[in-house]
Parts: C-alpha cells; sequence; structure tokens
C-alpha cells in the first residue's frame, strides 16, 4: 500500500523550494533584453524574406551536392554541405559547458523520415536543427524511447535545441551509437493552428480544452480539423502527416549532434 | 504597462523562481529561465497583462523541455534503503523526503511539469491544461501516469513522512 499522500508532494516541493532565489529580479535588465529583442524582431521581419529568398534561390546553384542522387531525388546527406541556417559550430550547453560538433548531416528529404545516427561522447550529448525555410515544421523522435519534439524548424538560439543530461539518458547511453529519427514538413503542410501562436500568446480560436471545437469538419479518428491535422497529433504520430505530404525533395535542412569532447 | 509589469515581476519573482527551480533543479538555471520569460512577458505584456502567469509558466515550462528532455529510465535515484515502518523517526522522514524528491526528479519532464504546476503553483487541472496547451484529458493523464509511477516504486511503499513529521 502506498505510504506518501499528495499532502507530501506538496510539503516536498515547498521545502524543497524555500531558499528562493538568490537575487531579487533585475528589472533594469529585464527591461533592456526585453527591448533589444523588440529591436531585433523588427529588424528581422524586414530581413528574413529576402534572405530565405536568397538563401533558397542561390543554394541550388551553389551548392551541387545538394541535389541528391537521380534515383532518389529527397535522399542523401550531404555532410560537406552549408546553408544559410546552419546551426553553429560550437554551443554552451545548459550548465555553460562547451558543446563542439561531432556529428552533422543536411538533408532536402521532407514529408518522410531521416535517421541520424551518432555515437554520443558523453551523457551530455544534444542537438539543433536549421532549415533553409524556418518556418517548416518538424519532429524528432528519440529512437529507444518515447521522447519527441515538435515545432517550427525556428531561428537561431544560442545552445542546443535539446540536451540530455545524467537523468534523462537512458541505460547504455554510451557503449552504442544512438539515433534520432527525424520528419520535416514544408511550411504549408497541412498542420492546424494550435492553441499557441508562434510568439507563445494564446490562440482565441483555438480553445486548448478541444482543439477541435471550432472545426467545421473534425475527425477526431484521423486527427485532422478542416482537412489539416491537429498539432498534437503530427507530434505523435508524423506519420499520418507524411501518408498526406508524400516524399519529396525540398529546402535544405541541416541537424548537428553536439557533445562534450574527451578530455573537455 | 510598465508600471503593471514591474509590479509583477516584483512580487511575482520569487514564486516564479521556486517554480522553475522545481523543474530545473538548479537555482542559477531557474534564475535563467525567470529572467527569460520575463523579458519575453515585458514584450507582449499588453496582450497578456489580464493573465500574465499562463504566459508566463508556458515560456518557463518550454524553454526548460527545449533544454532538458528528461525521459523515464525505470529508475529512482535514492541515497538510503527505506527501514520497517517500526523504526521510523525524523531521521527516517528526511531519507524519505529524499527519496520523493529524487522521485519527481526522475520523471519525464511533462509529468514533472504537471506535478509542479499542480500541486507547488496550485494551478487547477484546466489552468495546467492552459499553460502547456494541450487537452485536459491530456493532464489528468500525465497527473495519474506520474502518480502511478511514484506510488509504485519500492523505495516509496513505506513512506509514512506525513506522520513522523507532524
Amino acid at each position: 500500500m502506498t505510504r506518501y499522500t499528495e499532502n507530501d508532494l506538496r510539503t516536498v516541493f515547498a521545502d524543497y523550494s524555500e531558499d528562493g532565489p538568490a537575487r531579487p529580479p533585475h528589472l533594469e535588465t529585464i527591461v533592456r533584453r526585453g527591448r533589444r529583442a523588440r529591436l531585433r524582431r523588427r529588424t528581422a521581419i524586414g530581413v528574413a524574406a529576402g534572405a530565405v529568398v536568397a538563401a533558397v534561390g542561390v543554394g541550388g546553384a551553389l551548392l551541387p551536392g545538394l541535389s541528391g542522387n537521380a534515383a532518389d531525388p529527397a535522399s542523401g546527406p550531404s555532410t560537406w554541405a552549408t546553408i544559410s541556417a546552419e546551426p553553429p559550430g560550437t554551443v554552451r550547453g545548459m550548465r555553460g559547458e562547451a558543446l563542439s560538433v561531432i556529428h552533422s548531416e543536411t538533408h532536402r528529404t521532407m514529408g518522410a523520415p531521416v535517421t541520424v545516427v551518432y555515437r554520443p561522447t558523453s551523457v551530455n550529448t544534444g542537438h539543433s536543427i536549421r532549415c533553409a525555410d524556418p518556418k517548416a515544421w518538424v519532429v524528432v523522435q528519440h529512437v529507444g524511447t518515447s521522447g519527441a519534439d515538435f515545432g517550427r524548424c525556428g531561428g537561431s538560439k544560442d545552445g542546443p535545441d535539446s540536451q540530455h543530461d545524467q537523468l534523462s539518458v537512458p541505460p547504455g547511453w554510451l557503449d552504442k551509437p544512438q539515433s534520432l529519427k527525424i520528419w520535416v514538413f514544408p511550411a504549408d503542410a497541412p498542420i492546424a493552428d494550435g492553441p499557441w501562436k508562434d510568439d507563445g500568446t494564446p490562440n482565441p480560436d483555438v480553445p486548448t480544452d478541444d482543439p477541435y471545437a471550432a472545426c467545421k469538419k473534425a475527425d477526431r479518428k484521423q486527427g485532422t480539423c478542416d482537412g489539416r491535422f491537429i498539432q498534437d497529433v503530427v507530434h505523435a504520430r508524423p506519420e499520418r502527416l507524411a501518408a498526406v505530404v508524400g516524399r519529396q525533395r525540398g529546402e535544405p535542412w541541416t541537424i548537428k549532434i553536439y557533445d562534450k569532447l574527451a578530455g573537455s | 504597462m510598465v508600471d503593471g509589469f514591474t509590479e509583477y515581476a516584483r512580487y511575482g519573482h520569487e514564486r516564479l523562481c521556486r517554480t522553475a527551480y522545481l523543474l530545473t533543479r538548479d537555482w542559477a538555471a531557474a534564475e535563467d529561465l525567470v529572467q527569460t520569460a520575463l523579458v519575453k512577458a515585458w514584450i507582449v505584456w499588453r496582450r497578456i497583462e489580464g493573465d500574465p502567469d499562463r504566459y508566463v509558466y508556458r515560456i518557463i515550462v518550454n524553454t526548460h523541455a527545449s533544454w532538458w528532455r528528461r525521459r523515464w529510465r525505470g529508475e529512482v535515484p535514492t541515497a538510503a534503503v527505506p527501514e520497517s515502518l517500526a523504526e521510523r523517526d525524523i531521521a527516517r522522514a528526511v531519507t524519505d523526503r529524499e527519496a520523493l524528491w529524487a522521485a519527481t526528479g526522475a520523471l519525464p519532464g511533462q509529468q514533472r511539469a504537471v506535478l509542479v504546476l499542480h500541486y507547488f503553483a496550485d494551478l487547477t487541472h484546466q489552468q495546467v491544461a492552459d499553460v502547456l496547451g494541450c487537452l485536459l484529458g491530456t493532464v489528468k493523464k500525465q497527473l495519474s501516469r506520474a502518480l502511478a509511477r511514484l506510488r509504485v516504486d519500492s523505495a516509496l511503499h513505506d513512506l509514512g513522512m506525513e506522520e513522523a513529521v507532524r
């Protein structure tokens, strides 16, 4: 019989966090960072469209390796290729540790899974994915676990998109190669709006308790709203969307796996 | 605008940091997370000032999740093997508390977030769903799974923390 109660949880949470933060909020810093971010955002809006067009427009001509092979035009890692939206070469991990690239692949496959295999060098393995089209959708499944990430390909960050630590890695992490299964879908893939906008603010058109509420035609079995897939469904079952989108050759995307190098 | 934000940040900072700490288990990371969330809140303050908690908690949880993809490994780190119920005492309660703390830390990220938001931030199930942007049923399922995992853990079977501490 279980001996703890919900009150035990409340007590533990309260006790372990009772020290509180070491410092009061740095309001000036917060506002300064906010102003800077707002300015960056306004500037980026003006520049981004042109940058993406330029990257896509010249990419094919300058990077013949990205054309893939004739038999399977959507396949083929091009480890030497570069794209404008490539993740950085080194990043800082969650605890400020230096992480270097241990594996990198560039693909143009969209609408079908790509499996990336790598051998971790520590439990602090992380990864980042960048796409020529930052509005592309990405699902990353951590093979061998139930973990998966989903969202827009996104813009630049200082650190990896996702990073492990001692507690998150499965047993035997360093004993064998590990893999990620990555699905990239075009920005215009039939994915329904979610309850939150890209900037994190609530989307009043999609209630969080029922993403089908505003649908004229909801197919809860297939997971679609007016013919577009519910985001939770894409997250959990990307193969359903893939069956509709189909394998295709799209704009390039790059994944980099980061880890601590031996001796660092 | 800034006055309302300043008041929110000043009075909510400790509560937000404690919540972030329960997710990160690192005070420096918790403070960084909260500062990041408050910067984003400042930018869109006009749109969220009616209910800033929902936005700020969401940023904290998502930012944390993007760094720490914790997944259940089927094991719970614990410093001590529980003794018999008859030998329960204050020292034992401390050990039990540590075991429960360690066990919650080993839960998958979303389950831990649900626990923290519900049992520490005192959000209702629906409010947790709003923060996480998921269905109410998903929250209930995650909560149920988290509690089930803690209950079945052998390190927690004989906890008598409440009785021993009080």
